[in-house]
């Protein structure tokens, strides 16, 4: 026997078999609703109001819930209302799943958050008949199944805090990792008020994002230069300083916590939380990043065959790792797919669904190293090309960082090249995005060969002020887009696929969302596409480090597809060399 | 019998256009026409390999015109080189090179392009490929009787290996024999000294002037 169930304020009615509960028959009916805690019915996230009908039995935590929370008399969980009779329910909004944004621009992506750690408020009774029982066996049945590991250390401090106690508090808040492991116990109903932090920690730059576990809110985000810069300016000097000199490896280790744990207590300080209440930290960085932030050896990185130590690893305590969050947190690393194409990559391709897109695509991070991830069909592959620093302004004679007074953006204004800076500052110098305007210009007016000599009578092209490429410029152009260029075409290749097949060509990295799609075309930075297929997504590193923090679902599907990603070593093609000397003309794709 | 007489400038601009079948066919037909095999060489191609060297300097050609023209130079070269006495190629040789990427790194256009460059420029070119252990390059240079070991690096975690060279070098009493030729992006002038080689190329060009001062020939051909 089953029966009907009309839902508002969705208007629909679903059937319920005789004995389900709602949750499980909404859940079924594509009604997603908050089950936090797992059905285990202690978290009262699921609460439904039963407007009419038979408003069964409700237990003892689900009659504490509704008074301390002031909810609707006629309440239940929907994971422990079984209805007997047709009945008409409201979803309250707080009960529903939320959806979240993966990036904030570019992109439309959304996520249902399902983190790691969660909050739930526990009753933990002093007095009735288990009130004999030990404090540990009360605590863990109170999650009545899958009870939590409970580290000796926190037992006592539950010890002191129940003894520090006036009255008994109704409600206890657990914190808790993955459904097994307790991180903290404490009096009170915090529930909801989970920390997460997401880090991109780039070579160059890294970026720290404070954020609530449960809505996927950004608190504040903070970014500092990578302190290991004094190591090196670049990956491969960072692995020679660690190659040379183990020991220095525990002092880079020591720079990049101490300059994360800067992060984290600006991060704090701004949106008016306590360190202590970060649960969990997901870091994404390129693969030596990531050994060096563990203080792993980076030998093996260092010369051929450039093997790593690890690709995944479980989540570390936070104690362990040196960052300053709750000591009994955790830490989770997005796992490297190669020596080469690290944590950043794999996150990225989390936070870009690219292994649900339908057909072939492209994924480009374009940073010193630029990172590739063909995906045909079902199959990946990747590799890295060096780039270098100048799509990030450095190495250019009058290049910079794309901040105030970069000239971004250049076009042409009746014979002139006119350009644009970053918040319209006088011009200081150029960054990637200008840089690539500017070139492909200069060829546009002849000003430049393909071959990439300048023609200029002297020999350099000003495009503002006494701001101008010089020829060892243009060659430095040439040599990065090159380099890019030669890895699309060879994994294309290698795959048997055309450009002109590729379905979408995602972007990550360096030119942000600026890059002037038709100039970087013309030089043959990308290739020839319909420019409806091109997305630039900015900094996808972050937007996964995000995605892998809020989403238990997103985490395991990056560890199955970065082990599944196919690797291959570009400097071993035959052909490397050809299509690497072809590509260094600034010209469009064959 | 009229015979189709082709121009010394015409070689040289088959190299500086980097013209591979171009320079090939000036070649035979030069043979043909009974041309002197050392005239074309001295006074057709490397002209143009000269010239092509002064277009670089200045800025005016990079790596594919680079590599085209050495290609063009090597196609004539093919073609002449059994044409010659053996006394003149032995005169006309530079020397003799080894060359290869230093173990431990797989990067090899930079060093295809000196060798390319070296060998358009006169020099016997031994090219052992790239991740080349140390013991290879001197047991190569040892049965070669090879004047220059050239060693590239491009990564400064594998530059130290050229180093280890050095070292070897000397402990196997074979320090005097080779002159030590060492380039790749991270390899500088002052690592080059700091290392004890011979000599440093910045890039192919200045590789091969470097070459020419080891081998004491600043001439050229």
């Amino acid at each position: 026997m089953s029966v009907r169930v009309k839902v508002l304020p969705d208007g629909r009615t679903i059937i319920v078999p005789a004995g389900r509960t709602l949750a499980d028959a909404l859940e079924q009916n594509g009604l997603r609703l908050s089950l936090y805690c797992g059905q285990r019915g202690i978290c009262g996230k699921c609460f439904v109001e039963i407007i009419s009908g038979e408003i069964g039995e409700p237990g003892a935590i689900e009659r504490r819930f509704i008074e301390a929370r002031k909810l609707p008399p006629r309440s239940r969980m929907s994971c422990r209302y079984r209805p007997g009779a047709d009945a008409v329910v409201r979803i309250p909004d707080a009960s529903r799943l939320p959806e979240m944004p993966v990036f904030r621009t570019g992109i439309e992506r959304r996520i249902v958050p399902d983190p790691a750690v969660r909050t739930i408020a526990v009753s933990f009774s002093e007095s009735g008949p288990t009130a004999d029982a030990a404090l540990l066996d009360r605590i863990r049945n109170g999650f009545r199944r899958e009870k939590p590991l409970i580290p000796a250390g926190l037992l006592r401090e539950i010890a002191r805090r129940a003894a520090a106690q006036s009255s008994p508090s109704p409600f206890w808040t657990a914190v808790l990792y993955d459904g097994r492991e307790l991180l903290d116990f404490v009096p009170g109903d915090v529930s909801g008020s989970g920390l997460g932090l997401a880090v991109d920690l780039g070579t160059t730059t890294m970026v720290a994002e404070l954020v609530e576990l449960d809505t996927g809110r950004v608190l504040g985000s903070a970014s500092s230069i990578n302190p290991q810069t004094s190591f090196g300016a670049d990956v491969v000097s960072r692995i020679t300083a660690g190659y040379m000199n183990p020991d220095r490896v525990g002092d880079m280790r020591d720079a990049v916590t101490a300059g994360l744990n800067a992060l984290i207590e600006e991060l704090a300080g701004s949106s008016r939380r306590e360190a202590e209440g970060i649960h969990e930290a997901v870091i994404a960085g390129n693969t030596a990043m990531n050994h060096l932030f563990l203080g792993l050896p980076v030998a093996t990185l260092a010369v051929a065959p450039f093997a790593g130590l690890f690709s995944s690893l479980p989540p570390l305590a936070a104690s362990e790792s040196g960052l300053r969050i709750h000591p009994r947190g955790k830490v989770t690393i997005a796992p490297n797919i190669r020596s080469f194409v690290g944590g950043d990559i794999s996150a990225g391709l989390a936070a870009t669904d690219l292994e649900h897109r339908q057909g072939n695509h492209l994924f480009l991070d374009l940073g010193t190293n630029g990172e590739i991830v063909l995906k045909t069909g079902p199959d990946f592959v990747a590799a890295s090309t060096a780039a270098g620093p100048a799509f990030e302004g450095m190495s250019i004679s009058c290049g910079m960082l794309a901040l105030p007074g970069a000239v971004h953006k250049a076009g042409i204004r009746g014979e002139e090249i006119s350009v644009r800076t970053i918040g319209g500052a006088p011009a200081r110098g150029v960054c990637g995005t200008g840089l690539i305007d500017l070139i492909s210009l200069a060829l546009r007016k002849g000003l430049l060969t393909r071959g990439g000599h300048i023609l200029n009578p002297s020999k350099s092209i000003p495009f503002a002020g006494t701001l101008a490429l010089t020829q060892k410029d243009v060659r430095e152009v040439q040599l990065a887009a090159a380099a890019v260029k030669t890895g699309m075409r060879l994994l294309l290749s290698s795959a048997g696929l055309e450009a002109a097949e590729l379905d979408g060509l995602i972007v990550a990295g360096a030119f942000g969302n600026e890059l002037n799609i038709a100039h970087a075309t013309s030089i043959g930075l990308l290739p020839r596409i319909d420019r409806n297929k091109v997305q630039f997504v900015g900094n996808s590193s972050l937007a996964g480090a995000r995605a892998l923090l809020l989403s238990r679902a997103e985490r395991a599907r990056c560890e199955k597809l970065a082990a599944r990603v196919r690797h291959v070593n570009l400097a071993g093609d035959e052909e490397f060399q050809r299509i690497y000397i072809e590509s260094l003309e600034l010209a469009p794709w064959p | 019998m009229d015979t189709f007489v082709p121009s010394l400038e015409a070689m040289a601009r088959a190299v500086i256009a980097g013209t591979r079948e171009v320079a090939a066919r000036l070649a035979s037909e030069g043979l043909s026409a009974r041309l002197e095999p050392r005239d074309m060489i001295e006074k057709g191609f490397v002209p143009g390999i000269r010239k092509v060297g002064e277009l670089w300097e200045e800025g005016e050609y990079f790596l594919p015109e680079l590599m085209a023209s050495a290609e063009a130079m090597k196609a004539a070269m093919a073609v002449l080189k059994p044409a010659l006495e053996a006394s003149a190629a032995e005169l006309l040789s530079l020397g003799r090179v080894v060359l290869g990427t230093i173990e431990g790194d797989i990067h090899d256009i930079g060093k295809n392009l000196v060798g390319s460059m070296l060998s358009a420029n006169g020099f016997d070119v031994i090219d052992l490929g790239a991740d080349v252990e140390i013991g290879r390059f001197i047991e190569a240079a040892v049965s070669a009787r090879a004047d220059v070991i050239g060693l590239s690096a491009l990564l400064t975690t594998t530059m130290v290996n050229q180093r280890r060279l050095v070292e070897r070098l000397e402990a196997e009493g074979l320090r005097g024999s080779f002159k030590v030729l060492v380039g790749g992006a991270p390899v500088s002038r002052a690592w080059a000294a700091e290392i004890g080689a011979d000599g440093y190329g910045e890039n192919a060009l200045a590789a091969v002037q470097a070459a020419r001062e080891l081998v004491g020939r600043k001439d050229g051909l």
